[in-house]
């Protein structure tokens, strides 16, 4: 079973789902239907107890209110001046809703009965005036939850308004219904129009002066003023109370009406401004009532009995209605003013929310953030740019760029200056990150430069974010450094490869020269036999025919015949001198194919390395002379002291040093002979030097040169430049053998034709150790 | 008379020698035997003709035997007399070993015949 009052969330009491568009007299009869319904078959309940009880509160009130006013009849037409029950029934109504109504009904209709059967009215006349009664407390409640709804307050001034207008509208209806019964029933003699008037303007005061109250006093039952506000209610209350009573009794004259307004209406201000609408009621019924009293039993200025009782009743009703009036105008303008303040406090403080989480944003945002000044001085900073310069927020504020991160301000300060004459912003600005004492902190900011403008398009500022990408910079250069090392390492790779195949080749060739040794070898030994033999004889047959010649001189024969013999055996020792000479010619050409392919000759030993070439030199030298006694050098030494002893086969270095100073000696003649002498002087330069764990000898002479296309061939076997007979072509080709091969040195050659030569030699100190490990072919 | 035994495959030796020491062939003052081989060389030594050789000249490299080989042999037979080996190889090994296996000299080949009468002539000498 549905609760007969069911309050709501927002503490509004609302009943059922009543339309309010439809008309009076339906919703009535819905009710009273509803209510036959609803309890035929369930008898008494609790919601029965609560209507009854309902019923008979508003009719105990209805009556005590009734009988109040009856005893204030206006003499002449029997109409109440003041008829505050009215505003009981229809203050029910609009404070509890429409579920109300049958109760409300009920008790204003048994009250006005009663009420008026205890004065001198006639039953008809009684049901005449409860019905007119009744349902003018049902057209004003209806009336107003039609326009303003079930949440109806008085704080409000549309709805303090419509309370005057919806009360006019049902106490005129129900007057007309009130006249009627005075006329048919009371045989009144008023005209028609008073009676009318009397009826609607003491109903409409009472509705206007206590429904509100009613109104506000279930309200304030609903949600209680605090203590504090019902303290200060209740003490301007007893204050107006005791000023109500001054009024009463004030003599009359002037000041008499004067002081009462100038007394009440601070107080009601008081009570209208800061106390619950209640108490403001409260006053005003109090007011009224003390008019009413005043007016009826002629007391103070409402009752100068030198004006017409009419006139003061009106007057009454009027000061009534204005002093209610006001104080619910006021009631509801104050309480349009908290709401608004609220409002704005509420909203205010959602301002200050919404302000402080953008400053939260703002400061803690993961990016730097800056607001500059035209003149670049900053106006707002976050916590995360300050990292770039490492001073505080408050130490930037107000401050220039140029007193801050002075590292930057001219940079920055460009940029502002642009941004200031186009008006458009500038973005991927890398910045470094500074610290105070001028270091630089290694980290790197990307910035962008937004301008703030004004709606004329002026710029107010420059709005800055800044993002750290010094990570992404670290991977960048780690990444370039990888690449580095990777290419790099590509190139040794190369290199290795390179020198891998020059290894390649080398041996190769080693491989080759091995095996063209052998072959030599095998060769030069054949050869060399039967060329011994022929050198032998052809030297023997020399001598013997020598010797047959001397012999022939002591023969007595013919002197022709015998100088023919000697000329002759003349010939024969020609020729023989000539297989001889080109006997020993082979046989040089093939002690030199043998020494080619010979295994090494002589032992590795200590040796001066300066002495070793001071020795050759010698050697070459005085060689030269004794074979071409108009041969002359000018020989240079530049021997370093530190070149110290090498571990070598001496013989074979010598043999080489030997080979390349006769070359010399040979391109330096040549040279001398190109230029016939003129001014040249011919110079071999020997030097040593030492290289740590390896030593170098450079001979260098100032001969001829070599071209291009004979330094390529110049270290193959038999390849020589030499007229034939000067040079077997063997020289360079076991010299490279020597040095390289069997010392595991260097051999280079620098020439330039005309100008000169120089052979630069590398040996390693321990030469011999190296070459025997690498098995020398 | 004494006796120089030359070893050496080639048959013209025979005749080089013999021209070259014709002064001395003539005179009388040693004799000259030529064999071609080394076992040949072998059956002379331990000949008893051969009790006046006073000196042994051999080539290395020779067919069959080689020089090397004979040497320790001829050693053997005739202690007393000495043996210079004659080669066309002057290389280091070669001495060593020839030294080594108890030969006087080496010589290599163009024989330096100069060098070669002056040795005979201490052998002479010393015979004598």
């Amino acid at each position: 079973m549905p609760p007969l009052y069911s309050a709501k969330s927002d503490g509004v009491i609302s009943m059922g789902e009543t339309r309010l568009e439809r008309g009076l007299g339906a919703t009535l009869l819905a009710d009273v239907a509803n209510y036959t319904e609803r309890y035929a078959y369930r008898g008494l309940t609790q919601e029965w107890i609560l209507s009854i009880g309902l019923a008979a509160a508003v009719g105990i009130f209805y009556f005590l209110a009734a009988r109040l006013s009856l005893l204030l009849l206006t003499k002449p037409d029997g109409v109440a001046v003041f008829w505050p029950a009215s505003g009981v029934a229809a203050g029910v109504l609009i404070a509890l809703g429409p579920r109300a109504r049958v109760p409300v009904a009920a008790g204003a209709m048994v009250a006005t009965i009663v009420a008026n059967l205890m004065g001198d009215r006639t039953l008809l006349g009684a049901v005449v005036f409860a019905l007119c009664n009744a349902g003018e407390a049902l057209l004003a409640a209806w009336l107003i939850e039609r326009y303003f709804g079930s949440d109806f307050n008085l704080g409000k001034l549309s709805h303090v308004l419509g309370l005057l207008v919806c009360a006019i509208v049902a106490t005129a209806v129900s007057g007309i219904g009130g006249t009627a019964g005075f006329l048919y029933f009371h045989s009144a003699t008023a005209p028609i129009l008073t009676i009318w008037q009397h009826w609607f303007a003491s109903d409409a005061l009472g509705i206007i002066t206590v429904a509100p109250l009613i109104i506000e006093f279930a309200s304030a039952i609903r949600q209680p003023p605090s203590r504090r506000g019902f303290i200060e209610g209740a003490v301007a209350l007893a204050a107006l109370i005791i000023l109500n009573g001054f009024v009463i009794f004030l003599p009359q004259g002037f000041w008499g009406t004067v002081v009462p307004a100038a007394l009440l209406f601070p107080m009601l201000l008081w009570l209208a401004a800061r106390t619950h609408p209640v108490f403001a009621a409260t006053a005003a019924f109090i007011t009224a009532l003390t008019i009413v009293l005043a007016t009826t039993f002629g007391i103070g200025f409402f009752g100068d009995a030198n004006l017409p009782i009419s006139e003061r009743i009106l007057g009454a009703q009027a000061s009534i209605l204005a002093v209610s009036f006001c104080v619910f105008v006021l009631v509801a303008l104050f309480a349009e003013r908290r709401v608004h303040e609220t409002e704005l406090v509420a909203s205010g403080t959602r301002l200050n929310e919404a302000l402080t989480e953008l400053r939260l944003l703002y400061e803690n945002a993961p990016i730097g953030l800056a607001f500059l000044s035209p003149d670049c001085r900053y106006q707002q900073i976050n916590r995360r740019l300050t990292e770039i310069c490492g001073l505080s927020v408050a130490d930037h504020i107000g401050k220039s760029v140029r007193n801050t991160v002075p590292q930057v301000a001219e940079q920055v300060e460009s940029l502002v200056q642009t941004i200031l004459r186009t008006g458009e912003p500038i973005t991927g600005i890398e910045v470094n990150g500074q610290r105070t004492d001028g270091s630089n902190a290694e980290r790197v900011w990307n910035t962008y430069w937004h301008p703030l403008k004004s709606e004329d398009g002026a710029v107010l500022g420059i709005n800055v974010a800044a993002e750290e990408i010094t990570e992404q910079k670290e991977a960048k250069a780690a990444l370039q450094l990888a690449n580095e090392s990777l290419e790099a390492r590509t190139l040794e790779l190369t290199s290795s490869l390179e020198e891998l195949q020059d290894a390649q080749e080398r041996l190769v060739q080693t491989r080759k020269l091995a095996s063209l040794g052998q072959l030599t070898a095998g060769i030069a030994h054949e050869i060399k036999n039967p060329l011994n033999f022929v050198n032998n004889f052809s030297s023997l047959s020399i001598e013997l025919a020598a010797e047959l010649d001397e012999a022939i001189k002591f023969q007595g024969s013919d002197d022709d015949k015998r100088s023919e013999i000697h000329s002759l055996l003349d010939a024969l020792k020609g020729n023989l001198g000539k297989i001889v000479h080109h006997g020993k010619r082979a046989d040089s050409i093939v002690k030199n194919m043998l020494l080619h392919s010979r295994q090494i000759s002589g032992e590795h030993r200590s040796v001066d390395l300066n002495a070793l070439v001071e020795e050759s030199l010698n050697l070459a030298y005085h060689g030269a002379r004794a074979e071409n006694r108009g041969f002359n050098i000018t020989l240079e030494r530049s021997f370093d002291p530190d070149a110290g002893e090498v571990n070598l086969l001496p013989q074979e270095i010598t043999r080489v040093l030997l080979n390349l100073i006769s070359n010399s000696f040979y391109a330096t003649a040549q040279r001398k002979a190109e230029g016939n002498g003129g001014g040249y002087e011919p110079i071999l330069t020997a030097a040593t030097k030492n290289l740590g764990d390896n030593v170098e000898i450079r001979i260098r002479d100032n001969g001829s040169g070599i071209p291009p296309e004979v330094r390529e061939k110049m270290f193959n076997p038999f390849f020589t430049t030499k007229p034939a007979g000067e040079g077997t072509g063997l020289g360079l080709s076991i010299s490279h053998d020597i040095v390289v091969k069997q010392h595991a040195g260097i051999m280079e050659v620098e020439s330039r034709p005309g100008e000169f030569t120089e052979f630069r030699i590398v040996l390693p100190r321990a030469a011999a150790t190296l070459a025997k490990s690498r098995g020398t072919a | 008379m004494v006796l120089v035994l030359v070893v050496d495959d080639e048959p013209d030796v025979e005749e080089l020698f013999r021209q070259q020491f014709r002064r001395e062939l003539r005179s009388g003052r040693f004799t000259m035997e030529f064999a071609q081989s080394a076992p040949a060389a072998l059956g002379r030594i331990t000949d008893a003709e051969a009790r006046s050789l006073i000196l042994i000249l051999s080539d290395i490299n020779m067919p069959g035997m080689s020089g090397l080989a004979l040497l320790p042999k001829a050693r053997a037979a005739r202690p007393d007399v000495p043996i210079i080996m004659i080669t066309a190889y002057g290389d280091a090994e070669t001495k060593r070993e020839a030294l080594q296996g108890g030969a006087e000299a080496l010589l290599t080949k163009p024989i330096d015949f100069a060098l070669l009468r002056n040795e005979i002539e201490i052998r002479v000498e010393r015979a004598a």
